[in-house]
């Protein structure tokens, strides 16, 4: 096997057994909370003998352990469950909203590359002057603002006082752009620092001071020497930040009553519907480590030394 | 550098001074909040529902008659308590467990980096969220779970710092003169450890309030009539036709504390450690 296969099986070997793992976390919490399922959909006027015997056919009278591998084997084949308020297929719900929220966090994940890279390099470029100083401040505050108060900000000014866009819910392209951008700003600011600092340490660089050297155009050694190293761990994180935004669209999908995941996740919390995010919690935590596995094995092909770790 | 003059090397960087003087009004806020809020936190006056700022009510009220900005002035010692409670305990379990790991080596240090790559394969904010189903929605919970979520990020750091210490000489020294591992561990590397930790612990508050506005937000923080900010905010959306004021000052109040605390962080950072890469 090539050095690059073999790390690739590592790291995804790690990723089963983090996603199972964390399948025993989130089976533990809701393992841990009072009642079950069964109990929480029956009411007094369900006999206690049809209760157990519910619980019978589920498993739920079983040793938690036994029961951890009922609701895994289920999980394997796609099943998580039924929901306690609407009755409704887990999976269904977690199919239909899905898209909504792949929809979002793509967008913002677009909106915050193509605006962070470009000022990240141009900052780097023109380091300590007027420029560069400006965007440091302007990005520590998109990083202290709360995504939900960015989000109240943009309806209040281009959905109410101008009403450019829908203050809220799905209908259509234009109903994204408020959320997405909610969502990417206050993102913006990690990356046009990583940005910044991996361009201006490239730059430091021998191979760049001889590219110059040899009296190659400024821009071309930008473009080929700098961006195109500096870019590697941009890229990389690039896989990380998605979970990141996954986590902050609950937030935003909230505010805007965007009908994705995070929103149902949300409600499910509020009227203790476990299964639903026993169910959201698990799928979430597997994107990630899709992710996470993507983001490495990018690493791998971009940057040979990491394979040797 | 005596320890006066490196203070006032730190507020001789403008943004840190900018910075420093924000945090130093939330916390005075925090301390009189009795005496700076006209009103207090909980009292309704159910004839002047959502009205506008006025004299009596300077940033205005909310759909149960009460003032906003004495909610959002009593709002700023819930947000500072959760925040450094959070802090506290994420430190210490990142810092314990990154020592552990760093110092140890081997199995421990697999299974203990194992655990820091299980708790970042789930978004912070939607793990704190479970954990929080679990504990029960209130402020106490919310700054555990918040703590339970981002140690990790200490224990990197911490690790690689301990395993560079590990191999200096006097460490050396002190085995051979028979101190035991923990003598050793608090003797000679948590002194060593002590600007990380100083570092990563200030840089961390201003994102646990973040996460605990969040939350807030979710009102899964502290409730009713509890001010918290994130709270607040989230109530005033269905009437931000009406009264924007609602949802607008708790957000002006977050940023003010984040944004104070994010520029303090920043100077303690270039003063201890500015090649630090967090």
């Amino acid at each position: 096997m090539s050095e690059m296969a073999k790390y690739i099986v590592r790291r995804l070997l790690t990723g089963i057994l983090v996603v199972l793992c964390v399948s025993v976390i989130i089976f533990g919490i809701m393992q841990a909370m009072p009642g079950d399922p069964i109990d929480l959909m029956a009411d007094a006027r369900v006999s206690q003998e049809k209760v157990a015997e519910l619980k019978a056919r589920w498993g739920l009278d079983k040793p938690p352990v036994v029961q951890y591998f009922y609701w895994l084997a289920n999980v394997l084949h796609g099943d998580f469950g039924t929901s306690i308020t609407t009755k409704q297929d887990v999976t269904y719900l977690i199919r239909e909203r899905l898209p909504f929220t792949l929809q979002l966090t793509g967008a913002a994940i677009l909106v915050e590359y193509l605006l962070a890279v470009p000022l990240g390099l141009m900052a780097a470029v023109r380091r300590e002057k007027a420029f560069d100083r400006g965007m440091t401040v302007v990005m520590v505050v998109l990083w202290s603002m709360p995504t939900f108060w960015l989000g109240v900000l943009f309806i209040m000014e281009f959905a109410i006082r101008h009403s450019l866009f829908p203050i809220s819910g799905y209908s259509g392209f234009r109903s994204l752009i408020l959320p997405a951008m909610t969502l990417a700003l206050p993102s913006l600011a990690q990356t046009f620092r990583l940005t910044r600092s991996e361009v201006l340490d490239v730059m430091e660089e021998k191979h760049v001071e001889t590219a110059y050297a040899k009296g190659v155009s400024d821009r071309a050694v930008l473009v080929k020497h700098v961006l195109r190293n500096a870019l590697i761990p941009v890229t990389v994180t690039f896989f990380l930040s998605l979970p990141w935004l996954i986590g902050g669209s609950v937030v935003v999908e909230n505010v805007f009553a965007w009908p994705g995941m995070g929103q149902l996740l949300w409600k499910s919390i509020v009227k203790q519907d476990f299964p639903v995010v026993q169910g959201i919690v698990l799928a979430i935590a597997v994107l990630t480590v899709v992710c996470n596995l993507m983001g490495d094995i990018v690493s791998g092909i971009l940057d040979p030394r990491i394979r040797l770790e | 550098m005596k320890k006066k003059s490196k203070l006032l090397a730190v507020l001789r960087r403008p943004l840190a001074f900018i910075g420093f003087a924000m945090l130093a009004a939330v916390i005075l806020t925090a301390v009189f909040a009795p005496q700076i809020a006209p009103h207090d936190y909980a009292d309704m006056d159910l004839t002047m529902k959502l009205s506008g700022p006025c004299a009596d009510y300077p940033l205005g009220t909310d759909q149960y008659g009460r003032c906003v900005f004495s909610r959002i002035v009593y709002g700023s010692r819930i947000a500072l308590r959760v925040g450094l409670i959070a802090v506290v305990i994420e430190t210490v379990i990142g810092v314990t467990l990154g020592i552990l790991a760093g110092y140890y080596g081997k199995t421990l240090d697999r299974v203990i980096m194992f655990l820091t790559d299980m708790i970042w394969s789930i978004p912070p904010i939607i793990l704190a969220m479970a954990i929080v189903l679990l504990l029960g929605p209130s402020a106490e919970h919310v700054a555990v779970a918040i703590a339970l979520v981002t140690w990790a990020q200490f224990t990197k750091i911490v690790r690689a710092k301990v395993q560079s210490i590990k191999t200096l000489s006097y460490i050396e020294a002190a085995r051979i003169y028979g101190e035991s591992d923990l003598q050793i561990i608090l003797r000679y590397i948590l002194p060593n450890l002590t600007s990380t930790i100083v570092i990563l612990a200030s840089l961390a508050l201003p994102s646990a309030i973040l996460s605990t506005t969040s939350m807030g937000f979710l009102s899964l923080g502290a409730q009713e009539p509890l001010p918290d900010w994130g709270m607040i905010l989230s109530g005033g959306i269905q009437f931000i036709k009406k009264a924007y004021w609602i949802s607008f000052w708790p957000g002006v109040a977050i940023v003010w504390t984040v944004l104070g605390f994010n520029l303090t962080a920043e100077g303690v950072k270039d003063l201890l450690d500015p090649r630090m890469k967090v």
